[in-house]
């Protein structure tokens, strides 16, 4: 299995809620602990790609508990429970 | 320790057997026992301190709240939850294809998955095998219903598209009296639009008696806050399925109310989401049911797994005493192992042999609550219109349930999934 580390998964996310959530590149609110759901950079749509995307990049599947987990809100969050999901996925 | 209010009954369904039974019949909520279990069933039952809650994989559903004094309160509706006095912030959704454990001393909740959606393989067995097995098993569920129900009045949801044409046609192999209801939005023409025409066309080339159920635009508006209510969901696309599903569940009814024995109705869904057969509508420049960017194959799982949220079809005609029964889910899992470049014309000729006539195969694909090709008239029209979309649907759906206040709802669906804690619900206040 490729090992991906913290700064990779980061880098990988921001990248894809940028793009998916068409965000300025100067954007000052869109900052690691910003919520992406209140602030409008994640919708309906925008989840449903990124849990793909998650899914596919990855090889991690996020499970209800996790979707629903305040900490998926923010970037910093999401790149916490994704990289405890690929410890938790390849023991 | 656990309330519940579950009016929907369960349906335990394979190729050879076919039982209607009371949700309140205990079953063995071990997991590879239920990944066993076809059909449609919602199970709430506790064992000492432990309640389980076990959905079925694609069609009932099952909402529940935990409360310090109440214990597990479990419901097929939201709307029962909020008249037992849940405020709607404590309701979460139990996820199709598990077991949801809630254990009350310890206070833990632990969910197990006994069935995870398959996604398109190559290889062996090859799609030509995976649809002659497919249909066959589609046509022994059919039969299994009229073998278990031999006076069971049947009535079959024809809009005109592929998906019940082929319900249609499978049921009429086995069904002796069946009843084909198709609507029909009534624009003052006196005429069908083109997929209604083409369901009374397809009824009459079958020999089924033929009922168009026709609606106005008042007729429409009557039907929303029932459709928020029963079909449980404040997003469009679910909305305006659920109007239509309610004018029919309204004259199914009407017509069989003299019925003393099961009311059985076919419908064709699930086929849509199992082959991605969904494109976006453009009405007055607005884009409606826009769907994700992403490939087809995840687009297939991800609309697939959305099913477990909206009630468009089971909670809308179960209000009215029928037992909605979708055959497709009987074969979900070996239509989504095919893969995404099988159109679905292909699919559904695989499927039915020569029971359909050529020519339904190239009519366009039109949705009964666009009104046609051409968006000119019709549900969502009227509902746009009218200005019921966006936050003013989730509004009406707040005070459809019974909701005194009105949240931003976005935060209870996330990837097409009900919330669901992340933790013991209680741990929050």
């Amino acid at each position: 299995m490729t090992v991906t580390t913290r700064s990779e998964i980061h880098a990988a996310i921001a990248d894809f809620i940028r793009e998916v959530g068409q965000v300025e590149p100067d954007d000052p609110g869109f900052t690691d602990d910003a919520d992406l759901f209140d602030a409008g950079y994640l919708d309906s749509l925008g989840i449903v790609s990124l849990t793909a995307f998650i899914e596919q990049r990855f090889r991690v599947v996020l499970t209800e508990q996790d979707l629903f987990n305040p900490r998926i809100a923010t970037v910093t969050g999401m790149v916490e429970i994704i990289a405890a999901r690929s410890v938790q996925q390849a023991a | 320790m656990l309330e519940t209010y579950l009016p929907v009954p369960n349906v335990v369904w394979s190729d050879d057997a076919f039982v209607v039974e009371a949700a309140d019949r205990p079953v063995d909520t071990e997991p590879a026992r239920l990944a066993r279990m076809a059909g449609r069933f919602a199970v709430a039952q506790h064992r000492g301190d432990t309640v389980m809650l076990a959905r079925d994989r694609y069609g009932l559903k099952l909402y529940f709240a935990i409360d310090a004094a109440r214990g597990v309160v479990a419901a097929n509706y939201i709307a029962d939850l909020i008249t037992a006095g849940i405020p709607l912030d404590g309701i979460y959704g139990a996820p199709a294809g598990a077991v949801t454990a809630i254990d009350l001393r310890r206070r833990t909740i632990e969910l197990h998955r006994y069935h995870h959606l398959p996604t398109a393989a190559g290889g062996d067995p090859s799609p030509r095998e995976t649809l002659a097995a497919a249909g066959e098993r589609l046509s022994r569920s059919l039969r299994a219903i009229t073998t278990a129900y031999p006076s069971a009045t049947v009535a079959v949801c024809l809009s005109g598209g592929l998906d019940s044409a082929l319900v249609a046609a499978l049921a009429r192999e086995h069904v002796a009296e069946l009843v084909a209801y198709t609507y029909a939005f009534d624009d003052g023409t006196g005429d069908f639009g083109p997929d209604a025409a083409g369901g009374q066309r397809l009824a009459n080339w079958l020999g089924i008696r033929h009922r168009p159920v026709i609606a106005d635009a008042n007729g429409i508006f009557l039907a929303l806050p029932r459709a928020l209510r029963h079909g449980q969901d404040w997003r469009d696309f679910n909305v305006h399925c659920a109007i239509v599903n309610e004018l029919l569940a309204e004259a199914i009814a009407a017509d069989t109310t003299s019925a003393n024995r099961p009311v059985f109705v076919l419908t064709g869904d699930l086929m849509n989401e199992v082959l991605g057969d969904y494109t976006p509508v453009t009405y007055r420049g607005m884009r409606h049911y826009a769907l994700p960017d992403i490939g087809p194959d995840l687009m297939r799982v991800s609309l697939v797994r959305g099913l477990q949220c909206g009630d468009r079809e089971v909670g809308v005609f179960s209000t009215r005493q029928l037992v909605a029964l979708q055959p497709y889910a009987q074969i979900c899992d070996d239509l989504l192992r095919l893969p995404s470049s099988l159109a679905k014309p292909t699919v559904i000729q695989s499927l039915a042999g020569d029971l359909l006539p050529p020519w339904v195969y190239g009519r366009p694909k039109a949705r009964a609550q666009v009104g046609g090709p051409t968006v000119r008239n019709g549900i969502l029209p009227l509902l746009v219109d009218s200005g019921r979309l966006g936050s003013q649907l989730e509004y009406d759906f707040c005070a459809a349930i019974g909701c005194a206040t009105s949240p931003r709802l976005t935060r209870y669906v996330r990837a097409g999934l009900y919330r669901f804690p992340h933790q013991y619900p209680l741990e929050d206040v």
